[in-house]
């Protein structure tokens, strides 16, 4: 058998307009659409999901996919994510999640280091 | 005018492994790990006035030149709407300006389809860590200090490819 992760990424630009009756919020003029993007990750192999409450640094190697989820339903606890030594700059508050593929060639690998303010659930799954 | 800006964002993941059958037709199954999809959505709120107009490089028919408001120079856009061409090292944010803004919300997508036209990003200016396969796209909320504009870069990793992102402070 061999694995394989479709994944997407998509995203709604908005703006809110004022009128009499109360603000409004519409799709953003200065994107005019929205966008998404469908592809199949260079990983094949699918690791096991891990979930959990965030105690302590997560070093994960050999990645060439990741997902990260912060599954709270609520607050302002968050997850921090450093792919590659890149520094700490990918935010997920909750409910929001971060997918791709990560390294620097179609079949190289790095490390995804998970860090966190606070002490929010979180699930994730890598691919190598 | 825009009152106010946000950008809802998500992703969607699923796993799949292919099953063996009798004919030579090859079927794939949500893998038997993961056992199920994965995905996550957010709101960002975004600056209702943005640093240019090249926070975002869709421009549409709509759009007057008029309404603009910053330098041919400072900008990236097609107006036919067919993205970016990336064939080196290309910076998202060429106004020196807004070189230290944080970045509180990054979308870009590769408007490749040749398996050879994957791109790769940077989120620090010179290691490039995230790759994007064809037909792919990443959405990411900045940490609100230490990703800026100027530490968005992205770069061919084989063939010259097309891209359209939104990078908005």
């Amino acid at each position: 058998m061999a694995d394989k992760i479709i994944y997407k990424n998509h995203c709604t630009p908005q703006e809110k307009l004022a009128f009499s009756g109360g603000d409004r919020w519409y799709l953003d003029s200065d994107c005019g659409r929205k966008l998404t993007g469908n592809c199949e990750s260079k990983s094949t192999s699918i690791g096991t999901p891990v979930t959990g409450t965030f105690s302590s640094t997560i070093n994960l190697t050999s990645v060439q996919f990741i997902h990260v989820r912060n599954t709270d339903i609520s607050g302002s606890d968050y997850l921090l994510l450093n792919i590659g030594s890149m520094g700490a700059v990918i935010r997920l508050n909750y409910g929001e999640s971060f997918s791709g593929d990560v390294g620097a060639t179609t079949s190289d690998n790095t490390t995804v280091t998970i860090t966190a303010s606070g002490t929010p659930d979180f699930e994730y799954i890598q691919g190598s | 005018m825009a009152t106010a800006r946000r950008v809802i964002f998500s992703s969607y993941v699923i796993p799949q492994e292919s099953l063996t059958s009798e004919s030579e037709l090859t079927k794939y199954a949500i893998e038997g790990g993961a056992g199920r999809s994965y995905g996550g959505k957010g709101i960002v709120t975004t600056t209702a006035s943005q640093w240019g107009e090249s926070w975002t490089s869709m421009q549409h028919v709509q759009q007057y030149w008029e309404d603009y408001d910053s330098f041919w120079e400072d900008g990236a856009e097609y107006w036919e709407n067919t993205g970016i061409t990336i064939s080196t090292a290309t910076s998202l944010v060429v106004d020196t300006d807004v070189a230290s803004t944080p970045v509180l919300f990054l979308y870009i997508r590769n408007l490749g389809t040749d398996s050879d036209q994957s791109l790769k990003v940077s989120l620090d200016g010179t290691n490039y860590k995230i790759i994007i396969p064809p037909k792919g796209s990443i959405s990411l909320r900045g940490d609100g200090t230490t990703l800026q504009m100027e530490d968005v870069k992205v770069n061919k990793v084989t063939s010259n490819t097309t891209i359209e992102f939104i990078i908005a402070k």
